[in-house]
């Protein structure tokens, strides 16, 4: 994104059908942009909402990107670092949490990079178990076994979160839930039902003693809100470049905390979406802790990414993002 | 408010009792603002509010904590050289139709025939909307006789049939009563909504009356926190919010709860009484919200021609319509001798 002055802003894009993503950029986007004022964040979220709706989660995905690139160029304009146009950090620094898949056929590797990840520093850890084509609902169920090997690697101190990747029924996964609450101490148990079964959602966070967490797979503050009042879940998940941008993540971040819900911002989408999910739950109350690091930095290719360090990434007190794309290094990266 | 390299910042608190906001903003709320970042304005939010937590959140805190917000807001603008719009998200308006407001307080201090000349005199101004406003409260509910129906006829009466016209029964009744009410004022004197029938204590009874009227309830000004209006939606669930940005903590927590309320659908419909910095403060807040409601408070300015003097330039008021500042900060400046002079008066 370039402003008249030649300012640039940059942000990553979420999601995975890029075809459609670009053709909602190259279209619906440029014409809203085009001449605007870089000022008009809300404004021009509607408009490119409205016009991108029918793209569904990638059309998400190109508003995010829209909005995170505006945020970034609206900080340098400003000399300002994203967060304090939002109001300023609630805290400098965040409990950063790794993220590790595993589908149970490799259970040694994912235990390995646990301990790991404990030796490197890190005092939260994100579990994703994958394994959604699995008939879940017998013993050939491979989370609890993960689960196990990954709390023994990981050591007594390592906070879990696991995502189940809305892979059961609501009984089974209250059976599940409970299990890996009691006997691996997980703190949230994360998608444990398909996504958009609220129903099936409350019956699970009602069923357990774990919190239970949604939202990470996209989300706008309209969704949030359904998560929370009929999903009854206790943490609503962002992922940043799949949750309306920083626009709307600090809505959604405005309606979580005034019902008691904190926000987990996910970055699962590149560095400059790391950041600028940081520059956001910094600015927010309660938030944390920063999922999905470390964010790549690509072989040189995005330089300025905020890096762990004892357990904590601190948010860049650089104008706008803070991260910087170096340019020559992306033609090489990408073969161009 | 001044910084440290000189540039002012101007904020408004709530008008209704001026030395208890200056009280808390001397004695409360400085400690928490003095050598910081004006940037960090949702931080020196949180440290006042969650520092003077025990005065009691739903009142004179969130008041005066509104003063120094917008006070803040206003500074970062000027800081930046651009209008507070911008900062708050951009400008979905450059203009809001507002309507004009007055109170009778339940007929002891305005008569009826005053009443319809005050109507008539919002139309000649140029307003398009009139709100008469009952002051019932609780503490007189269901009153028998009511007044309200010979100050409604002789208002809509002299304002015609094409002027938008409500009433606010400032919580004057019960729900049962209150259904009574609405259904015979819209049927005799075609009012566009109802503001507060019943009690803000209550949010069931407002619920009742929703769920029974097919007229617009409009809800909120009392309620000054992001907490209490997510309670007023989740519980009364009425058709437009009216939260006042002098009075529910400024700039910073009117744009958390315009968030929480788009995300359940509600309009706000902004109250304001002040014709001063608080209005041009009103003015930036609805130019940066998707979910306006169709139109804001205001007031006659004939009846406060001191006040007039504080700003310059003036707020412009045109064809019944408000119009948004544009200079940097708040888009107006302050008179400081005036406001010392007005002070004294």
């Amino acid at each position: 994104m370039r402003s008249s002055e030649g300012i640039s802003g940059w942000s990553d894009i979420g999601g995975r059908r890029f075809a459609v993503t670009r053709q909602v950029l190259e279209s619906d986007a440029a014409r809203c942009i085009t001449g605007a004022s870089v000022w008009d964040a809300e404004p021009l979220w509607e408009k490119l909402h409205a016009a991108s709706r029918d793209a569904g989660l990638n059309g998400l995905a190109a508003l995010s990107a829209v909005d995170i690139a505006l945020w970034d160029l609206r900080g340098k304009i400003a000399g300002l670092p994203v967060h304090k146009l939002l109001g300023g950090p609630a805290r400098q620094r965040m409990a950063a949490c790794a993220t590790l898949a595993c589908d149970g056929s490799h259970v040694e590797q994912a235990a390995k990079r646990a301990s790991q990840m404990a030796a490197a520093g890190y005092r939260w850890l994100r579990l994703a178990v994958t394994a959604r084509d699995l008939p879940l609902n017998t013993s050939a169920d491979p989370a609890i076994r993960i689960a196990a090997a990954v709390r023994a690697a990981a050591g007594a101190g390592m906070q879990l979160i696991v995502n189940l990747g809305g892979a059961y029924l609501p009984t089974r996964a209250v059976e599940v839930g409970r299990r890996l609450h009691g006997e691996f101490g997980v703190r949230y148990i994360e998608d444990p039902v398909s996504l958009d079964h609220l129903r099936e959602l409350a019956q699970v966070s009602e069923g357990i003693d774990a919190l239970v967490c949604a939202g990470g797979a996209g989300c706008t503050r309209w969704a949030a809100r359904d998560l929370i009042e009929h999903g009854k879940v206790d943490v609503i998940a962002s992922a940043i470049a799949l949750a309306g941008g920083i626009t709307e993540a600090n809505k959604i971040a405005a309606l979580a905390q005034s019902l008691s819900k904190p926000l987990m911002p996910r970055a699962p989408h590149g560095p400059l979406a790391a950041a600028a999910a940081l520059h956001v739950a910094a600015s927010v109350l309660t938030a944390g802790p920063a999922v999905d690091w470390p964010a790549a930095a690509l072989g040189g290719v995005y330089s300025g990414v905020p890096e762990m360090q004892d357990g904590f990434v601190r948010v860049s007190q650089a104008p706008g993002l803070g991260v910087t794309v170096n340019l020559d290094r992306l033609g090489k990266e990408s073969g161009a | 408010m001044t910084a440290s390299n000189g540039v002012t910042g101007w904020g408004e608190c709530d008008a209704d009792n001026p030395p208890l906001m200056a009280a808390f903003v001397e004695h409360s709320l400085k400690k928490h603002i003095l050598g910081e970042d004006p940037w960090d304005s949702a931080r020196l939010w949180d440290a006042m509010f969650f520092g003077n937590h025990d005065h009691g959140p739903g009142g004179a805190l969130a008041n005066s904590i509104a003063g120094v917000d917008i006070a803040l807001w206003d500074l970062k603008g000027k800081l930046l050289g651009v209008p507070a719009f911008q900062l708050l998200g951009g400008r979905f308006r450059d203009r809001i139709r507002a309507y004009g407001s007055f109170g009778v307080g339940f007929g002891k201090k305005v008569t009826v025939e005053q009443a319809a000349e005050q109507a008539r005199r919002f139309v000649r101004q140029g307003f398009t909307a009139v709100k008469l406003r009952m002051q019932i409260r609780e503490n007189r509910q269901n009153p028998d006789p009511d007044p309200t129906f010979a100050y409604a006829a002789a208002v809509r009466s002299a304002i015609g049939p094409k002027i938008d016209f409500f009433i606010d029964a400032n919580n004057g009744y019960s729900a049962g009563r209150g259904i009574e009410v609405v259904r015979r004022l819209k049927e005799e004197f075609d009012i566009v909504l109802i503001e507060e029938p019943v009690s803000d204590q209550t949010h069931q009874e407002t619920a009742e009356v929703i769920r029974a009227v097919d007229t617009p309830v409009i809800a909120g000004e009392k309620e000054y926190t992001r907490w209490q209006q997510r309670e007023l939606i989740t519980l009364g669930n009425p058709d437009y919010l009216n939260p006042d940005t002098i009075k529910a903590g400024g700039l910073t927590e009117m744009k958390r709860i315009a968030a929480i309320a788009d995300a359940f659908g509600k309009p706000i419909i902004c109250h304001n009484t002040r014709p001063t910095l608080g209005t041009a403060a009103a003015l930036h807040f609805i130019a940066s919200i998707p979910n306006c409601g169709p139109m804001m408070e205001y007031i006659d300015l004939e009846n406060f021609p001191e006040l007039r003097r504080l700003m310059k330039p003036p707020l412009r008021f045109e064809g019944g319509f408000l119009c948004v500042p544009e200079g940097p900060g708040l888009g107006v400046e302050v008179d400081e001798d005036a406001i010392r002079k007005a002070a004294k008066a």
